[in-house]
C-alpha cells in the first residue's frame, strides 16, 4: 500500500486534484491589460457632457452637479454668449477627488451630464485628471456614439 | 404711542396705531408670505399672497394692507387661508416660465421660496403658458417679461421712492409688461441706482452686468462700503473665485445708514478694479521713457529722493484712516493740500460759532421735525444722500426746506425751496436769523416768512452740502448757518463730505491750498491732478512721486509711478457721515499702499494745535457780480465723479453729457457760446434749461479736462465767474 501511494503519485494527485478538476472548464481569469471586461449597463465612469442633435452642448451652467456633489468636483464659469444665451467658459471636473457616487447626474435638471463607462483614466501627473469642457464634450460624443450602438 | 394687543395665531402681539397686521406679526416672528409687500415701499396689496383670516370679517383679507386694530383675531393658517394662498401661487406659476436653472435670480427668489413653501404642489391648469416673451434691454438693465408676477414693486420704487418714474405697466390684463417709458432708460430718465433690481422678488429686472455671469448661492458675500463718494453706503460685493461678479445693495436687509440703497457707481462701478487703465508694474522715468520696475527698486530710489527733504503732499480724499495715518508719519501733515480742502473750510465756519471741528451725523435728520438743506445737486454728488432725504420727507413725513442757487430734485418733496442767486445765499439765511429773534420779522418775501415759521420751535437738522461746498463763500455760509443753528438752539448742523474720506483728512492733515506748498518732493496719492485740483499747476520740485491704480494723465509728469489699489480692495475705516465705516477687502490686490508706506522711514512731526477764533457772528457773501457776469457751477455728472465712468466699462454704458446749461434770457437762442473765463475760453454746446435762475449756468462734464483749466480754479468749482462771448 505504502509503495502503490509512492508509485502512482497518490498524494501529488490529490493535491492536484483541483487542478485537474478546472483543468478543462471555460477560463474565468481576465488579462487585464491585455483583456478586458465590458463594464456594467449603469457603471459608473468618468463623466461626459451630453450635445445636441446641432452639437451644441445641452448644460446650461445651471451649477446643479456642482452643489450636489458631496465631493466639491465640479465648478464651471458662466457668461452671455454672443446671441443672449447662457453660455459654459469652463466646465472643470477633478477627477482626483470624485467618488463615482453619481448625485451630479441626478441632479441634472436638463439630462446634460452622464457618466461614460471608461474607467481607465489614470495618468501621469494630476493636473491631467482635471477635465475641461472640450474633453467633456469630446466624452459627450463618444457616450452618445456608444449609446446608439446599442 | 398707545399700543394695544392683538391675536395672531394665538399668540398675543402688542400692536402701535397705524401699523399693519403684517408688521405686527413680522415683529413677533410670525411669518406671512409677501410678493408685492416690501419695507421700504408703500403697501399696495397687489399680489394677494398675504391673505389671512380675521375673526368676524366673511372674507380673508390681505394682511400687508389691512390695519391693525385693537381685539382683533387674526389667523395666518387655517385651511382656508392655506387653500387661498395657494391658489393664488398657482395663478402666478401658471404663467411664469420656471427657467429657474438659467435665471440669475434662482437661489435668493422669493418666488422660489414661497412658492416652494405656500404653493399647491401640482398645477391644474392645462393651457399652454403665455409667452410674453417681451424683453427689454437697456444698457444695464434688462426685464424679462416672461419672469414678472406684475407686483408693481419696480414701479413704486422708482416712481415713489426714487422720484424717478421711469417705469410703468403697459398694456392691460393678460398682456402687461413692465417698460420704461418709450421702451429706452436712458430716454426714460433712468438713473441707474439699481433699486429697482433690488426689489424685484423675481428674476424680471436684472443687472445686465451680472447676467448670466454667477449662480447667487455660490458667491463669497463681503459686506464692505462704496468709496466712490461721500454717502459712504454699505453693499454686498459678491465674489467667485476672489473676482468680483457683481454689487447689491440689498435693500431691506443691509443694515446701514443708506439701507441698501445705491447709485449708479456703487451699484455698476465695481469693475473699476478690472479696468484695462489699471497700472500693473511700478514705473520709473529713464530719460524720456518710463520703465517697469520693481517694486523693491521703487522702494529704494523713494527712501533715497525723500530722505531729508520737504514733502508736498496732493492727497484725495478716498482713502482710509490706517492709509491716512501711514501717509502723516511718512510724509508729515502740515505741507498738504487736498480736495477735501473747501470741506474742511465748512467744517472751519461751523467750528468759528461753535467752537469745535465737529459736524453731527447724518442720522440727526431722524430725530428732527424739520430738515433745512443748503446745498445744490446733492443728487448728482451724493445721489444716496439725496436719496435718503427724499425718503425722510415720503417715508417719515419730515417737512424739507432747501436753500440754494440752483433747482435740484429735492425740490419736487420740499416744504419750500428757495432758489436765488449765489450772492443772496448768505442774506436769505440772515432772514431766517431775523425770523428767530422777532416773531413778528418779515423779509418781504411771503414765502421766506412761511419758511422761517416753519421752522420756530422745531428741531431742526441742517445739512450743508453739494456743490455749495465748492462754492468761494463756503465758509461764510456754513458760519452763517451755524450761527443761525445756534441761535434756534434745537438743531444740529451735518456737512455731506463729498468724498468718502474727506472727514478723515480733515481731521489728520492740516489742508493748504497749494500754491503754499513749499516742499521740494511732490508726492501725489491716488489724485488726478485735472480732477481733484483744476487749473492748478503741479509745483516745481526735484522729484515727484506718484501714487495711484490707474495710468492717469499725471504720469507723464511723474518720476516715479507706483500702483496702489482701489476701493473694493481696501481693509480699513473711513469717516463716513454716519459714524466710522468699515471697509473689508473683497479681492485681493498687488499693491497695497499701507503695505509699501509702512516700509519707508517714519519722521518726527510736529502738528501745532490749530487754533479756533470763535467770532459768534453770520458770516458775509464774498461774492460781488459785475454786469454781463454769470455764475457758473461746473458740475460732475453722477456717472463722472470720482472718474467712475472713465475707468469703468459698465458705468461708461450709461455716462452724461458735456453740455452747459443756460437760462433762455442768458442763451439769447445761441446753440454754442464761447465762455470767457480769467484764464481761457471754451466752447460749449448750450441747453436751454427755464428752471435755472437768470444770472446762473450748470456746466455740466463728465470729466474734468485740461481745456476747463482757464475758467476753473481749484478750490472753487462753483459759483465762478465767467462771460459768455458775444459773437
Ligand atoms: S460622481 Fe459624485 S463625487 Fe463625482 S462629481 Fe458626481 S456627485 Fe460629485
Ligand atoms: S446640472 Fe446639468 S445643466 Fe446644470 S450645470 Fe450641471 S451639467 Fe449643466
Ligand atoms: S424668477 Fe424665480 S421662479 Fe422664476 S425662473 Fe427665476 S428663479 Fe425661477
Ligand atoms: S435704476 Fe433706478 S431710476 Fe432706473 S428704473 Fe430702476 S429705480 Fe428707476
Ligand atoms: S419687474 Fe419685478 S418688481 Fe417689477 S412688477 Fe415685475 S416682478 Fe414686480
Ligand atoms: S403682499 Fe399683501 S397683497 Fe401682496
Amino acid at each position: 500500500m505504502e509503495l502503490l501511494k509512492k508509485v502512482a503519485f497518490l498524494d501529488l494527485l490529490k493535491g492536484m486534484k483541483v487542478t485537474l478538476k478546472t483543468m478543462l472548464k471555460p477560463t474565468v481569469t481576465v488579462h487585464y491589460p491585455f483583456e478586458k471586461v465590458e463594464p456594467r449597463k449603469r457603471f459608473r465612469g468618468i463623466h461626459a457632457l451630453k450635445l445636441n442633435p446641432d452639437g451644441s452642448y445641452r448644460c446650461e451652467a445651471c451649477y446643479l452637479c456642482a452643489e450636489m456633489c458631496p465631493s466639491n468636483v465640479i465648478d464651471m464659469e458662466m457668461t452671455e454668449g454672443k446671441d443672449g444665451k447662457k453660455e459654459l467658459v469652463d466646465f472643470t471636473v477633478d477627477l482626483t477627488r470624485c467618488l463615482f457616487c453619481g448625485l451630479c447626474v441626478e441632479a441634472c435638471p436638463r439630462d446634460a451630464i452622464v457618466m461614460t463607462d471608461i474607467y481607465e483614466f489614470s495618468k501621469y501627473s494630476p493636473d491631467k485628471l482635471i477635465l475641461h469642457k472640450e474633453d467633456l464634450l469630446e466624452l459627450g460624443r463618444y457616450y452618445q456614439r456608444k449609446e446608439r450602438e446599442k | 404711542m398707545e399700543s394695544f394687543k392683538i391675536i395672531i395665531d394665538g399668540k398675543e402681539c402688542e400692536a402701535y396705531p397705524g401699523e399693519t397686521v403684517l408688521e405686527v406679526a413680522e415683529r413677533n416672528g410670525i411669518v406671512i408670505p409677501v410678493f408685492c409687500y416690501h419695507k421700504e415701499l408703500r403697501p399696495e396689496g397687489a399680489c394677494r399672497v398675504c391673505l389671512v383670516e380675521v375673526e368676524g370679517a366673511p372674507r380673508l383679507a390681505t394682511a400687508c394692507t389691512l390695519r391693525a386694530m385693537p381685539d382683533m383675531v387674526v389667523k395666518t393658517n387655517t385651511e382656508r387661508v392655506k387653500k387661498a394662498r395657494a391658489g393664488v401661487i398657482e395663478l402666478i406659476l401658471n404663467n411664469h416660465t420656471l427657467e429657474c436653472p438659467i435665471c440669475d435670480k434662482a437661489g435668493e427668489c422669493e418666488l422660489q421660496m414661497v412658492g416652494f413653501r405656500y404653493g399647491p404642489k401640482k398645477s391644474r391648469y392645462r393651457e399652454p403658458r403665455r409667452e410674453k416673451d417681451i424683453v427689454i434691454q437697456g444698457p444695464l438693465i434688462e426685464i424679462d417679461n416672461d419672469r414678472c408676477i406684475l407686483c408693481r414693486r419696480c414701479i413704486r420704487m422708482c416712481g415713489e421712492n426714487m422720484g424717478n418714474r421711469v417705469l410703468g405697466i403697459f398694456n392691460r390684463g393678460y398682456k402687461a409688461y413692465i417698460s420704461p417709458f418709450n421702451g429706452d432708460f436712458l430716454e426714460g430718465g433712468c438713473e441707474h441706482c439699481g433699486s429697482c433690481i433690488d426689489v424685484c422678488p423675481v428674476g424680471s429686472l436684472l443687472d445686465r452686468a451680472f447676467k448670466y455671469k454667477d449662480r447667487p448661492w455660490r458667491m463669497e458675500k463681503t459686506w464692505t462700503t462704496c468709496t466712490l463718494c461721500g454717502s459712504g453706503c454699505k453693499m454686498e460685493v459678491d465674489t467667485y473665485h476672489g473676482k468680483v461678479k457683481r454689487v447689491v445693495g440689498r435693500i431691506g436687509i443691509n443694515n446701514g445708514h443708506n439701507r441698501g440703497y445705491l447709485c449708479v457707481r456703487g451699484k455698476w462701478g465695481w469693475d473699476i478694479v478690472y479696468s484695462d487703465k489699471r497700472l500693473k508694474k511700478p514705473l520709473l522715468k529713464k530719460g524720456e521713457e518710463l520703465k517697469e520696475i520693481s517694486l523693491e527698486e521703487a522702494l529704494r530710489i523713494l527712501k533715497e529722493k525723500i530722505e531729508g527733504k520737504e514733502i508736498n503732499l496732493f492727497l484725495e480724499s478716498s482713502l482710509t484712516n490706517e492709509e491716512l495715518s501711514k501717509l502723516s508719519a511718512v510724509f508729515g501733515n502740515t505741507n498738504v493740500t487736498s480736495d477735501a480742502l473747501t470741506f474742511s473750510l465748512a467744517v472751519e465756519g461751523i467750528a468759528s460759532i461753535t467752537g469745535e471741528r465737529r459736524t453731527a451725523s447724518f442720522s440727526s435728520t431722524e430725530k428732527s421735525d424739520v430738515v433745512f438743506v443748503i446745498g445744490d445737486f446733492i443728487e448728482e454728488v451724493n445721489p444716496v444722500i439725496a436719496t435718503l432725504l427724499r425718503l425722510l420727507v415720503i417715508q417719515k413725513g419730515k417737512r424739507l426746506i432747501r436753500v440754494g442757487s440752483y433747482p435740484s430734485k429735492l425740490d419736487a418733496v420740499a416744504f419750500s425751496s428757495l432758489i436765488v442767486s449765489p450772492e443772496e445765499v448768505i442774506d436769505l439765511l440772515k432772514h431766517f436769523i431775523m425770523g428767530t429773534i422777532d416773531l413778528y420779522y418779515s423779509s418781504g418775501d411771503r414765502k421766506i416768512d412761511s419758511a422761517a415759521k416753519a421752522l420756530r420751535n422745531k428741531k431742526v437738522a441742517f445739512i450743508i452740502g453739494g456743490t455749495t461746498l465748492f462754492s468761494p463763500d463756503i465758509k461764510e455760509i456754513s458760519q452763517t448757518v451755524a450761527y443761525l443753528a445756534d441761535r434756534m438752539g434745537n438743531a444740529t448742523i451735518t456737512v455731506i463730505p463729498p468724498k468718502a474720506n474727506s472727514i478723515g483728512v480733515t481731521k489728520l492733515f492740516d489742508l493748504k491750498p497749494p500754491e503754499k506748498l513749499k516742499g521740494s518732493v511732490n508726492v501725489l496719492v491716488n489724485t488726478e491732478l485735472e480732477r481733484d485740483f483744476p487749473g492748478i499747476e503741479l509745483p516745481k520740485a526735484e522729484f515727484t512721486v506718484v501714487f495711484t491704480p490707474f495710468y492717469t494723465h499725471d504720469i507723464a509728469k511723474a518720476d516715479l509711478v507706483i500702483p496702489i489699489e482701489t476701493g473694493v480692495e481696501k481693509e480699513g475705516k473711513v469717516e463716513g457721515i454716519e459714524r466710522t465705516l468699515d471697509l473689508k477687502r473683497a479681492v485681493v490686490p498687488k499693491y497695497q499702499l499701507t503695505e509699501i508706506i509702512s516700509q519707508l522711514p517714519y519722521r518726527e512731526g510736529s502738528r501745532e494745535k490749530r487754533e479756533l477764533k470763535i467770532k459768534k457772528k453770520p458770516g458775509e457773501s464774498i461774492l460781488s457780480g459785475e454786469k454781463g457776469e454769470i455764475y457758473f457751477t461746473l458740475l460732475v455728472n453722477r456717472t463722472g465723479w470720482n472718474s467712475v465712468s472713465y475707468y469703468s466699462g459698465n458705468v461708461a454704458k450709461v455716462a452724461g453729457r458735456r453740455e452747459l446749461h443756460l437760462h433762455p434770457e442768458d442763451a439769447k437762442g445761441r446753440k454754442i457760446v464761447t465762455l470767457k473765463g480769467e484764464h481761457g475760453e471754451l466752447p460749449i454746446s448750450v441747453v436751454e434749461n427755464d428752471s435755472l435762475i437768470p444770472g446762473t449756468a450748470v456746466l455740466r462734464v463728465e470729466r474734468v479736462t485740461r481745456d476747463l483749466k482757464g475758467l476753473v480754479k481749484f478750490p472753487f468749482t462753483s459759483n465762478f465767474k465767467c462771460r459768455i462771448a458775444e459773437e
